[in-house]
């Protein structure tokens, strides 16, 4: 699967975080996303996992106990499907439960505002590849730098659907990453819980999480 | 366009919303409600209620029109935009395409 990104991360300048910022959206544009994992992507990914565990719990051990289950499932598009939909209809949501409340704490704690990051920013025009933010009116928002996927008919429609539904949800970390530079720019990446998280991503493993404690990482 | 139906309160449930956007746009039109809003409002309200309604809640540009963004969830798609003298609520899929869904007033 073929993916091409909205963003040029060399385009992107936000002060003091521009060069951590665009790392990591260098090292996202790079992931070959469900592609069959390599030979070394479970231990990268465990790893990279459980370091993204750790250094949240530093922050918010509320939110990411001490105890962590880690499982490794492979299959294909079908069980991804099966993961997909469980963690739909399942009452439990990482993202909204414990990695955004991380996110959100971290920049409160900082003071950090769209609105105070992107002072000057002038009236809306169409965002251009390296806009992370756009103004209208009196409001700053997230430009959105989606990945597409180029598949040529490959996936089936329901597996691509839920491809995309996956791709938004990280996206998500990658914009709490960014985030949590531009919340606080002198702090190094290797300090970052979301850079981590990213980082099993580009390994060739999609975290599916069951409980704040109970986490599967799925691999084709 | 011209013929879509303005979308009513009780009807977001039969869009194919998701429950959280379904809700965030219930909170927008009671922010609005018994105003006859400008685009900048309805922005205004929906990045309240995003706000209001998710930890860390952020609105997103999904792409524009001629009259200005598409504003909403990266993981729908689902926004609002200005589309033939109208605040309208849009789907935008992986290729930039816009798909109406209704107008809001």
């Amino acid at each position: 699967v073929r993916r091409s990104s909205s963003i040029d991360p060399e385009l992107c300048n936000c002060g003091a975080a521009t060069a951590s910022v665009r790392r990591i959206l260098t090292e996202w544009a790079a992931i070959d996303w469900f592609e069959p994992a390599r030979a070394t992507a479970v231990v990268e990914a465990t790893r990279a996992f459980e370091e993204h565990h750790r250094r949240a719990r530093l922050h918010e051990p509320e939110l990411f106990p001490d105890k962590l289950e880690l499982d490794v499932l492979r299959g294909g598009w079908p069980e991804f499907t099966q993961l997909c939909v469980r963690v739909r209809t399942q009452e439990w949501e990482w993202k909204f439960g414990a990695l955004k409340k991380l996110s959100q704490r971290h920049s409160r704690t900082h003071g950090w505002s769209l609105s105070d990051a992107a002072p000057g920013l002038g009236e809306f025009r169409a965002p251009g590849p390296g806009d992370l933010f756009v103004r209208h009116g009196g409001l700053v928002f997230w430009n959105v730098f989606g990945i597409r996927l180029h598949h040529e008919g490959l996936l089936a429609p329901n597996h691509e659907a839920d491809a995309y539904w996956y791709l938004g949800f990280a996206t998500m970390d990658l914009i709490e990453c960014i985030e949590w530079q531009l919340a606080e720019p002198g702090v190094q990446l290797d300090e970052n819980p979301f850079v981590p998280l990213l980082h099993c991503y580009a390994a060739g493993l999609c975290p599916f999480s069951f409980g704040p404690s109970e986490v599967a990482l799925f691999g084709f | 366009l011209l013929l879509a139906r303005p979308i009513q309160r009780n009807r977001l449930s039969t869009l194919g919303l998701s429950k959280r956007d379904a809700a965030i746009l219930e909170l927008m039109l009671h922010k609005l409600e018994g105003s006859e809003p400008d685009f900048e409002d309805a922005a205004s309200a929906l990045h309240e209620s995003v706000v209001e309604l998710i930890p860390a809640g952020r609105t997103y540009v999904l792409g524009v029109t001629d009259r200005g963004p598409i504003l909403g969830s990266v993981i729908s798609g689902v926004g609002i935009a200005t589309i033939a003298e109208t605040i309208a609520l849009v789907r935008v899929d992986r290729d930039g395409r816009k798909n109406l869904l209704g107008s809001l007033w």
